[in-house]
């Protein structure tokens, strides 16, 4: 069953009692709150995801109702993982942001079966793009507008890497937006799903928006990756496209890597491999049309 | 003359491309950039033990030069960089 098959009241029931089972791609995370934004938070921005009954959870994500004794009349939120605080106590306006951050935490410190990267990974004619880069730095808007062209999203965040085969699993959430980046999306995507904006966070202010629903129809089809791309926004430039050589992309990856350090030798050949079998390129650019063009000439194979 | 044997260092660990290498070392779990002579030094230790002057001799004429002793000299401040790293070590006596 899906989030949207359940009523409001019956989801609310489980994030209160058992947890929520939601299937995010090959993870399985067991959620939990009391704050009545979240229960409104899946259903609006996770309608479509799988609510899983027959299989264990990863781990448990759990975002609470709290309050400070020396100042009760300020409402606060707690994130645990495993039912362990992580944070100190924010304002519960902040909630969903919380959650967000709660399963991001959740899947780059727990799930050393797979090589994380820290990534935008979308995928055309069977391939995938990874365009490893920092937060900040406008991964997620270029992501989203080449969603916008006809790219499919795996993950804003993330790319999982299966370590046997290089193979890369989809892991379909909420697209995480930032200050500027919020106006230029909702521009591209009206008739998505978007939370209100939170403002005052530590990166700003924020905004979701809720995955294509072909990116969560298609959260099982893997695909091999077929380009990296090292990408900067820079208001300077229209667009700068430059083949980078093998040792420094293995070297960019590894630093833009969540996990590279508890993997070992099999992450060092993991990455090795793609880096033997997939072209990698720095991309600066700061017109939207012609990096998604030279993104689409790039993974068939014609890019300059 | 001691000899110069793998210690972090294995072949299966490193590769080679045209600009540059990349050596995994699995006692440190660090991973190191090495230019292209240093590579080859690290796969000839990896092959046998090898003193610095036979590495110097192996080198030099992969490289078209002759083995002098500026030549040494650089090679083995590099080897010493590789010990230095733990991807090798000289052999017990």
């Amino acid at each position: 069953m899906r989030v949207c098959e359940y009523s409001e009241a019956d989801l609310s029931a489980r994030l209160r009692g058992d947890g929520l089972y939601l299937r995010f791609g090959p993870f399985v995370l067991r959620v939990h709150s009391d704050v009545p934004a979240i229960t409104s938070h899946l259903m609006a921005l996770y309608a479509r995801h799988e609510v899983v009954t027959d299989e264990p959870a990863e781990s448990s994500v759990a975002v609470m109702a709290s309050r400070d004794l020396k100042r009760p009349w300020v409402a606060e939120a707690t994130l645990q993982i495993d039912r362990r605080p992580v944070l100190h106590p924010l304002h519960r306006r902040l909630a969903i942001p919380m959650l967000e951050w709660g399963m991001n935490w959740v899947v780059a410190a727990r799930s050393h079966h797979y090589l994380l990267i820290h990534s935008a990974t979308i995928e055309k004619n069977g391939r995938v793009a990874v365009l490893p880069a920092s937060s900040g730095s406008g991964k997620s808007t270029l992501c989203s507008l080449l969603v916008r062209a006809g790219w499919r999203l795996l993950s804003d965040e993330f790319a999982v890497i299966r370590l046997d085969d290089g193979m890369i699993l989809p892991m379909p959430r909420a697209v995480s937006l930032k200050n500027h980046s919020i106006a230029v999306v909702k521009a591209a995507f009206p008739e998505a799903t978007f939370t209100v904006e939170f403002t005052d966070t530590i990166k700003g202010t924020l905004c979701f928006m809720a995955a294509p629903h072909q990116a969560v129809e298609r959260s099982h089809d893997q695909a091999p990756p077929g380009l990296l791309v090292f990408p900067r926004y820079d208001p300077e430039t229209s667009l700068v496209a430059k083949s980078m050589p093998r040792a420094a992309a293995h070297a960019h990856m590894v630093a833009h890597s969540m996990n590279y350090g508890p993997i070992g030798e099999r992450g060092f050949s993991c990455v090795a491999d793609i880096i033997e079998r997939t072209p990698a390129w720095a991309v600066a650019y700061s017109d939207v049309a012609k990096v998604v063009d030279w993104f689409d000439a790039a993974i068939a194979g014609s890019a300059q | 003359m001691p000899k110069w044997v793998p210690l972090g260092a294995d072949r299966s660990l490193i590769r080679v491309w045209d600009e540059a290498a990349i050596a995994f070392n699995r006692l440190s779990g660090q991973t190191h950039l090495l230019n292209p002579v240093a590579a080859e030094a690290l796969l000839l230790i990896l092959d046998k033990g090898q003193s610095t002057d036979e590495l110097s001799h192996a080198l030099a004429e992969s490289i078209g030069e002759e083995p002098s002793a500026e030549l040494r000299q650089r090679i083995g401040a590099f080897v010493d960089e590789l010990a230095e790293l733990g991807l090798i070590a000289e052999a017990s006596r």
